[in-house]
């Protein structure tokens, strides 16, 4: 299995020093993201899902190297690119590519839509300029957009339409992974539609892989293959989409699930009906000790407050089911 | 029949900007009773927030004009005819508002308590003792632990959710009848918007006041409200109750975005693709003649580009604006 895996994430930390003082003395460490690991399989879409603050987002940045890690190994189609710098960097970001939460902010507005497109060529020499330009043609009209669009500016799409862009320019190398980081979130409902239609089509068509950054359980219950849980920078349960939705074992991942609203009234629950999770997400300056969510974990016992619960495969039938509670 | 404490009459906002007249809400009419939820939904642009912050008299002016053939009335009285000091007396004692973003909304610059107090000592006369200790019940009554310690914080030492329950008890404190919540839980985590909309759900209760609650999430108001109003293109499109609304929704533009939402329910359901909405919101400035969602509509036909539509009774208390409204047995589709 691990031959083929097309990335393999170990124990993987980013921490980011807090400077304070005259000196700029680091005072503290932010541990965004504290000792994560997974596979992911070719063909895969893994969903990341969690709060605010999670580390959600630092793992895929990390991932891609737009970090340096701190701690734990990274590696992409075989090969180590924890450290990997320069040069040997190249061939990764080649295979990589990442599409960003807010449209408005990833495009550079000095910039012709076919200049953005064209950038990750440039980059890395891809081409003749008449090839790039029937390349770029090609995927605008993939994407849903006119090839004729390509000498217009950002500022002249809407939302939707420059979050297509951003996708266009995602594609362009052909990457084997891509990562994107709340790629709907800043979307209206009817056009988040369309972006992930875009995307799920765009993952069949180009052989994709994708990592799937999201705040919301809905969006990735309905792209991804394998979802995994954060919390505080850790994975606290990762499982088959179907699996993990049917049969959430996690304490937190049950109360994430029961905290969506449902676009039904009729199943609208009675007030006291509903476990709503207390309090706040703790600061993942001063992460809890043992377990991270036993601050509000409705079960939380003694021991939670000591020892650190390891990820352990409860899955039936073969099936892959990481959890990681001492209580289930 | 309960008691209407608020009826909007032909509300027309205008904005004057150099690209011509930006009509963002466009004569719409709604009534809300007394202790009801209202959600109004609807997509950015649809001239929800506008419509918002016209029933707090809050439109910056210019560029925004309310025209003179608009009324609001709460409880009777036109607050569009009073003066700028009456107002003042209005915001806060009967309608009072919640903002999406509780980190802009409040003044950096000032602990919580005194923010409250400056509404407590406005509005009911209070000495600073006096409203301090109300600052710290309100506080209480909102959820936020520690209250007496809480009070001195400044707006960045609270997290997002505790900052929209003080943004909450700054709103509750001189009793409004009316409370509109705009958006009040975008900017929050599930878990935290969890926790803010039992809240206001239970205060309300509480207190009895109606709520207007305004969002583009329809599954936050599947939750809460009692009546909808979906709003597209700064007009009401279709008005209903929640229940009737979600399983026969009677406007082609509603029916979408109701498809449109994945759905965690049906997890395991085979993946198909999402029903998505095609095309996108017209240019405000060049909105076509006939029915404005035409362009985007599944049973477009050559009537609904040159007739405009009306708002039209469909019984049951429910209004729709469509040539063709769906469940009537005029459809095509």
């Amino acid at each position: 299995m691990s031959e083929n895996a097309l990335l393999e994430v170990k124990d993987l930390k980013k921490h980011f020093p807090i400077k304070g003082g005259i000196f700029r003395k680091t005072v503290g460490q932010v541990h965004a993201v504290d000792g994560v690991s997974f596979t992911l399989q070719p063909g895969e879409t893994l969903g990341l899902v969690g709060e605010s603050g999670c580390g959600k987002s630092t793992l895929g940045r990390t991932i891609i190297r737009l970090y340096d890690v701190t701690a734990g190994s990274m590696k992409f189609q075989g090969s180590d690119i924890t450290n990997a710098e320069g040069e040997d960097l190249r061939p990764v970001r080649r295979n990589m590519a990442m599409i960003f939460q807010d449209p408005y902010a990833s495009l550079n507005p000095r910039m012709t839509v076919s200049e953005i497109i064209e950038a990750p060529m440039a980059v890395h020499n891809k081409g003749i300029k008449s090839e790039r330009r029937e390349k770029i043609a090609d995927l605008l009209e993939v994407v849903g957009l006119r090839a004729k669009m390509a000498n217009r500016y950002p500022h002249e799409f809407s939302g939707g339409q420059r979050q297509r862009i951003g996708i266009a320019r995602a594609l362009i190398l052909q990457p084997k992974l891509i990562i994107a980081d709340e790629p709907v979130s800043a979307l209206d409902v009817s056009i988040q539609a369309q972006v992930i239609n875009l995307m799920m089509q765009l993952k069949d068509q180009f052989k994709l892989t994708y990592i799937f950054i999201a705040h919301d359980l809905a969006v990735v219950e309905h792209i991804s293959t394998t979802v995994a849980v954060m919390y505080l920078g850790h994975i606290m349960e990762k499982a088959s989409s179907k699996a993990l939705y049917a049969n959430p074992k996690h304490p937190y991942t049950q109360a994430l699930i029961q905290a969506i609203p449902i676009a039904d009234p009729k199943k609208r629950k009675a007030a006291g009906e509903k476990q709503t999770l207390q309090g706040d997400i703790p600061s993942p300056i001063t992460p809890p000790s043992g377990c991270v969510f036993h601050t509000r974990c409705p079960l939380a016992e003694e021991r939670c407050k000591s020892e650190v619960p390891a990820l352990r495969n409860l899955g039936e039938n073969g099936g892959e089911h990481l959890v990681a509670c001492h209580l289930v | 029949m309960s008691k209407r404490v608020l009826e909007v009459e032909n509300l027309t906002t205008e904005f004057h900007v150099e690209a011509g007249i930006a009509r963002a809400v466009d004569g719409i009419s709604f009534h809300l009773e007394e202790g009801e939820t209202l959600g109004i939904v609807g997509e950015s642009g649809s001239g929800k927030s506008v419509t918002s912050l016209s029933l707090m008299r809050l439109v910056p002016c210019p560029p925004g004009v309310i025209l003179p053939s608009s009324k609001i009335r709460i409880n009777g009285q036109d607050i569009l005819k009073k003066s700028a000091r009456e107002m003042q007396k209005i915001r806060g004692s009967e309608i009072a508002m919640i903002f999406q973003d509780p980190m802009t909304a409040l003044n950096p610059v000032f602990t919580i308590g005194s923010q409250l107090g400056e509404v407590l000592k406005r509005h009911q006369n209070l000495d600073n003792n006096a409203s301090r200790k109300r600052g710290i019940e309100l506080l209480d009554l909102v959820g936020i632990p520690d209250p007496t310690q809480r009070i001195d914080n400044y707006p960045h030492q609270l997290s997002g959710g505790m900052r929209q329950r003080a943004m909450i008890a700054m709103a509750l404190s001189c009793n409004p009848k009316i409370l509109i919540a705009d958006e009040p839980t975008t900017a929050l985590d599930v878990t935290i918007q969890a926790q803010i909309l039992e809240l206001i759900s239970k205060l309300q209760k509480e207190i009895g006041m109606a709520t207007i609650l305004i969002t583009h999430d329809l599954a936050v108001v599947a939750e809460v409200c009692d009546r909808v109003a979906v709003m597209y293109c700064g007009r009401i499109v279709e008005e209903s109750n929640v229940f009737d609304l979600f399983e026969k929704p009677q406007h082609p533009y509603t029916r979408g975005l109701i498809s449109s939402i994945p759905r965690i329910e049906d997890a395991g359901a085979d993946r198909s693709e999402l029903y998505a909405i095609p095309g996108m919101v017209p240019d405000i400035h060049a909105l076509p003649d006939g029915c404005r969602f035409a362009d985007r509509c599944f049973q477009v036909e050559d009537k609904c580009r040159t007739e405009d539509t009306q708002l039209a009774d469909t019984g049951d208390g429910r209004r729709v604006s469509c040539l063709f409204p769906l469940g009537q047995g005029a459809q095509t589709a």
